[in-house]
């Protein structure tokens, strides 16, 4: 019985690791990168609740107020119709204050138009990634949040920049 | 359950760590070989899909949904962008598992998963699909790789584990055979050598081989049976030189008695004529004179027995006269129920058959009750002569002595008419015959004597 007993243990291993079982995801190497000119405009809009990037054709340094306004106009019609949304209030104006250069790590942003009370978080993600899109560079946008301050209406609220790139 | 050999032990042994080590390699081998294998799938998938991707130009805008149709070719995946999705690569998004969907919704870089699909094993990729600066164009794409072929080499490897332990099963047990025969012959010599002394061959020795602990068994069983020899030969010896004292001395001692015989006779003679206390003291020496001669003969006889120089002179013979006439000779006629049939034939030495039943019926006489018979009866090749006598039979333990020289079974009966040699001699006659007497009682609960003569001399 003693010596059987290795045995044992030694097929249940065996049969315990046979075959080709399933796994849990996981992350496999550097991102990937297509081929291209280097430029374009990424904002944050809504899917499903959660913000989602999307990639507008446009000059990698289009200054913070013209990024602010497009994230204010809303989705295009191209991407209504792939489902994205916007959680901020039509009529709702932006505008960087006390911006710094890209590769600043920091920004605050004005809104007009609405109150604190009237941005949901999403919304206010929504600004913040946009922002950090455009002051972080995209190598170091993993894991390292902007952290921008939003003034509304007299209130400040501090939101990082963490979302879905 | 009989404890298995040496051998058997050994080659368990030898071939459950064979075993148990072909396991354990095969089991670490496997996992090992499993997980280099589906290693290098994956490896594969995603560097085809990273040289894929960096060939192709990113798109610049978010796209339609006709733009994704020709994006999923142009990637041979399934692209998705936000709600909208085409299939490619020959899955469907469906058929991309919903973790994996969330992993890279999430922002993680690159992701893979294994899973099942209509039960077979995939690995799935999936990514989000990055312009030059590293932004995510919201572009998703997923693509499958079966890996039946992987399961496949896998699923060989128990079988060629299970083949190559057989095959390391063989030299093992072959190894454990060439220790079994190291261990087991000088064993096996050792018992043979103790089994020629238990036959008498003291002067066996067994071989001395190498300096293991085996080798010094075989030096103390030289060392005990060079002893044993010592010794037995210094107790024949003694045994010897007793023997030929007691030959020796009944020899010198034939002589005078032969005289004082002849003496003893003249005083039977003259004992008549003689009154009061010389004719008590003539008879007692006459009678000593006789018992001692018959003592001194007895041992002479004994001696040729024990130096093996007693002849046996057979010749056809009527066994049934042959004991009629010892019987009628010694005047024992009438006091003995017989039944001797007639044509019981057997070659014997006359003299020593005399002996034999004259020892037998005196002795049944002398010790036991009336009625004494003698019965001969022929059993298949042999002949078989019984003596019984009517009295309360030989006690349980003295009949393993009976045959004994000078035996008494009653020790306040301490001298009798006999030398305490007749017993004696006549079971070694019957033993010179190539026969036996034994001893027993009869079912009537007197003593019985039992003679088997061999008929044919072969």
């Amino acid at each position: 019985m003693t010596r059987r007993r290795p045995a044992v243990a030694l097929l249940g291993l065996l049969l315990a690791g046979c075959g080709i079982s399933g796994t849990e995801p996981f992350t496999y190497g550097e991102p990937l990168k297509g081929d291209d000119e280097g430029g374009g405009v990424q904002l944050h809009f809504v899917l499903r609740h959660a913000t989602h990037p999307v990639l507008r054709p446009g000059a990698a340094d289009l200054p913070l107020q013209d990024r602010l306004d497009l994230l204010a106009a809303g989705p295009t019609d191209t991407e209504r119709a792939a489902g994205l949304e916007t959680s901020l209030r039509p009529g709702v104006r932006l505008s960087p204050e006390d911006v710094g250069v890209p590769t600043a790590d920091h920004a605050t942003v004005r809104v007009d138009g609405a109150t604190l009370d009237d941005l949901d978080p999403v919304a206010s993600l929504q600004i913040a990634c946009t922002v950090g899109a455009f002051l972080i560079p995209a190598h170091q946008a993993l894991g390292i949040p902007a952290v921008i301050v939003i003034k509304a209406a007299g209130q400040e609220e501090v939101v990082k920049s963490t979302c879905p790139d | 359950m009989r404890a298995l050999g040496l051998r058997s032990r050994l080659v368990v042994a030898f071939a459950v760590v064979s075993v148990l080590t072909g396991l354990g390699v095969a089991a670490v081998s496997y996992l090992m070989v499993r997980d280099l294998v589906l290693q290098s799938a994956q490896d594969a998938m995603v560097e085809q899909l990273r040289a894929d991707v960096s060939r192709q130009t990113t798109p610049a805008h978010p796209p339609t949904r006709a733009e994704l149709d020709t994006l999923a070719l142009r990637y041979n995946a399934v692209v998705v962008f936000g709600n909208l999705h085409a299939n490619g690569n020959g899955i469907r998004l469906e058929d991309v598992p919903d973790h994996l969907r969330g992993t890279v919704h999430a922002g993680r870089s690159v992701v893979v998963q294994r899973a099942e699909l209509a039960g077979l094993p995939y690995a799935f990729v999936g990514t989000a699909l990055r312009a030059s600066t590293g932004r995510s164009t919201g572009i998703e794409l997923y693509r499958a790789q079966g890996l039946t072929v992987q399961q496949g080499t896998i699923n060989e490897l128990p079988a060629l584990a299970r083949m190559v332990i057989l095959l390391a099963l063989l030299p093992a047990v072959l190894l454990a055979l060439i220790a079994a025969r190291g261990v087991l012959r000088p064993v096996r010599d050792l018992r043979a050598a103790a089994l020629r002394v238990t036959g008498g061959h003291l002067d066996t020795r067994s071989v001395v081989r190498g300096s293991d602990e085996l080798t010094d068994l075989a030096r103390s069983f030289n060392t005990m049976t060079a002893e044993l020899e010592r010794t037995v030969a210094e107790l024949r010896r003694m045994e010897e030189n007793a023997r030929r004292f007691v030959a020796d001395v009944s020899h010198e001692l034939r002589t005078p008695l032969t005289a004082m015989t002849a003496v003893a006779e003249v005083l039977d003679d003259e004992a008549l004529e003689l009154t009061g206390d010389a004719a008590t003291a003539a008879g007692m020496v006459s009678g000593e004179t006789r018992r001692l001669r018959r003592l001194v003969e007895d041992l002479v006889e004994i001696s040729r027995f024990d130096a093996g120089v007693a002849s046996l002179r057979p010749e056809s013979a009527d066994i049934g006269e042959m004991i009629a006439s010892t019987l009628h000779a010694r005047g024992w006629t009438g006091r003995v129920e017989t039944t001797l049939p007639a044509e019981v034939v057997a070659p014997v030495d006359r003299r020593r058959l005399d002996v034999v039943v004259a020892n037998l019926v005196g002795n049944a006489l002398r010790h036991g009750d009336a009625p004494v018979t003698v019965d001969l009866v022929a059993v298949g090749p042999e002949v078989v002569i019984t003596v019984t006598d009517a009295g309360t039979g030989l006690p349980e333990e003295v009949l393993p002595h009976v045959f004994e020289r000078f035996y008494k079974a009653d020790s306040a009966r301490a001298r009798s008419e006999g030398s305490g040699l007749g017993l004696a001699i006549a079971w070694e006659n019957a033993h010179l015959h190539g026969g036996s007497l034994a001893a027993d009682n009869s079912p009537g609960g007197g003593a019985r004597f039992t003679v088997r003569l061999p008929r044919g001399r072969s």
